[in-house]
């Protein structure tokens, strides 16, 4: 590793410390304004973020930073890290978002929708934990307005 | 632990629901209620509609529910498999709708020859419009001129009979389809994208651009005149992209190679070009020796020329 290699302190919400290489912690744009805007101190904190997704986040970061990777590894990885169960699939959005990584965000959502599609809607609440909430005269409302979505 | 519900935000799910086609996105609205206000509020609103009476009040009452509910549009796409000239008066307020809510991106596409004078003054004149998709409309009864068009790329005196113009700041798309006069004023433009098809061609008084990066030329019936004179005009763009018959594109290469000759003076500022051709197969550019005469070049051949000044 070459001197010039400047290391970012990232701590996340839950007080973990996670020290990155600054060329691949600017894969988050986030991170990246703040470095060029020159308001890093020690420490960035990362407050909607919490360790365990932090390190998903970076084991991508990392993986996409590597040099001589081929396309297919990388699609090979892409693949399996996007195989989590749904709570993991939702931090990693929320934190995609507050990262601002763009490339990434679009991966978790593509694998949402990915999930969600060809399912019902009972199908889909249960894949995803989503609490009906509507009574059953507000659902059938809802189902007959769209009646042709339904179909 | 949490469900999805809770803690993605509506932003989040509007995201997920851009990615889905509009009937397994109209499904999700029944999941629950945090996805049905999503879905609702959803920042693009597309509409492919005929003028049956049925769907017209369809798509006003969800227009109009976004003004009355004040939910921003971020972008606006009507396209009419008929006009007629009842739905005029209904267009106008769509449109005063849209651009009220803040709308960045507006989408018109109606058939040609319509009699449909559309109010391009207010429409420019707003201030979020990031981008401008036209099509079929006729500009010719509206003068266009950059005093009342605050901080646009003015088309100046267009008489163009149907047009497509996607603009925002940097970037504006003229398709033409008959023969039309177009003056093109615009100190902030950045890319220039002309297309050329059928019968007729523009005929470009000037372009004022002298911030142009990028000109692009596609279509079959480029004129002369536009290669000999697109170095001329007061803009000196970096890089020139021609997709269009060999003929042409060899003339190109032959009026520009040799930019160190005396006799061509208004091209003195050239320094040096570099050319890159298409490879279909590979979906990239790679640069190609310059000379024209060792080149051939197929029908299907695009090229891109790298312009140092």
């Amino acid at each position: 590793m070459s001197s010039s290699t400047k290391f970012l302190t990232l701590k996340t919400c839950d007080d973990k410390k996670f020290v990155l290489d600054e060329a691949i912690a600017v894969r988050s744009q986030t991170i990246k304004n703040m470095v060029e805007d020159d308001c890093v101190s020690n420490v960035i904190p990362l407050p909607n973020v919490d360790s365990k997704t932090m390190t998903k986040v970076i084991e991508y970061w990392k993986k996409h930073s590597e040099e001589g990777i081929s396309k297919d590894m990388l699609m090979d990885f892409d693949k399996a890290f996007v195989k989590v169960h749904h709570s993991i699939l939702h931090a990693l959005i929320l934190a995609a978002n507050f990262l601002n990584d763009k490339e990434m965000l679009d991966m978790m959502c593509q694998e949402v929708v990915d999930r969600i599609k060809g399912k019902t809607p009972e199908e889909i609440r249960k894949e995803f934990d989503i609490k009906n909430d509507f009574t059953p005269e507000e659902e059938e409302e809802i189902r007959k307005e769209n009646a042709w979505a339904f179909e | 632990m949490k469900a999805t519900s809770d803690i993605l935000s509506d932003c989040l799910i509007h995201k997920i629901l851009s990615f889905l086609s509009f009937k397994e996105a109209t499904k999700m609205s029944v999941l629950s209620k945090t996805w049905l206000r999503a879905w609702s509020t959803h920042p693009n609103l597309e509409f492919e509609v005929d003028y049956f009476i049925d769907n017209m009040k369809k798509v006003d009452s969800i227009i109009e529910r976004y003004r009355d509910e004040k939910i921003p549009i971020e972008k606006f796409e009507l396209s009419n498999t008929s006009f007629s000239e009842e739905i005029f008066p209904l267009f106008d307020k769509r449109l005063d709708i849209a651009l009220q809510s803040g709308v960045k991106d507006i989408v018109f596409r109606v058939p040609r020859y319509t009699s449909y004078t559309l109010p391009i003054f207010t429409i420019l004149a707003a201030k979020s419009l990031r981008e401008l998709v036209l099509r079929g409309f006729n500009l010719k009864l509206v003068s266009l001129s950059s005093g009342g068009v605050a901080n646009y790329n003015s088309l100046r005196k267009p008489s163009l009979s149907s047009i497509i113009v996607e603009s925002s700041k940097d970037r504006v798309t003229i398709k033409t389809f008959t023969n039309q006069h177009v003056k093109i004023e615009a100190s902030t433009l950045g890319t220039l994208i002309l297309f050329c098809r059928w019968e007729g061609y523009p005929m470009l008084d000037m372009i004022n651009a002298p911030n142009l990066v990028s000109l692009e030329c596609r279509g079959d019936k480029i004129p002369k005149i536009f290669v000999d004179a697109n170095l001329q005009w007061n803009c000196h763009p970096r890089k020139v992209i021609l997709f269009t018959t060999n003929k042409m594109i060899s003339c190109f290469m032959d009026r520009h190679s040799a930019s160190h000759e005396s006799s061509k003076p208004l091209r003195n500022k050239l320094q040096e070009v570099t050319t890159y051709k298409f490879d279909w197969a590979n979906q990239n550019w790679h640069p190609v020796e310059f000379d024209s005469g060792k080149l051939t070049i197929r029908k299907m051949d695009k090229f891109y020329f790298l312009l140092d000044w």
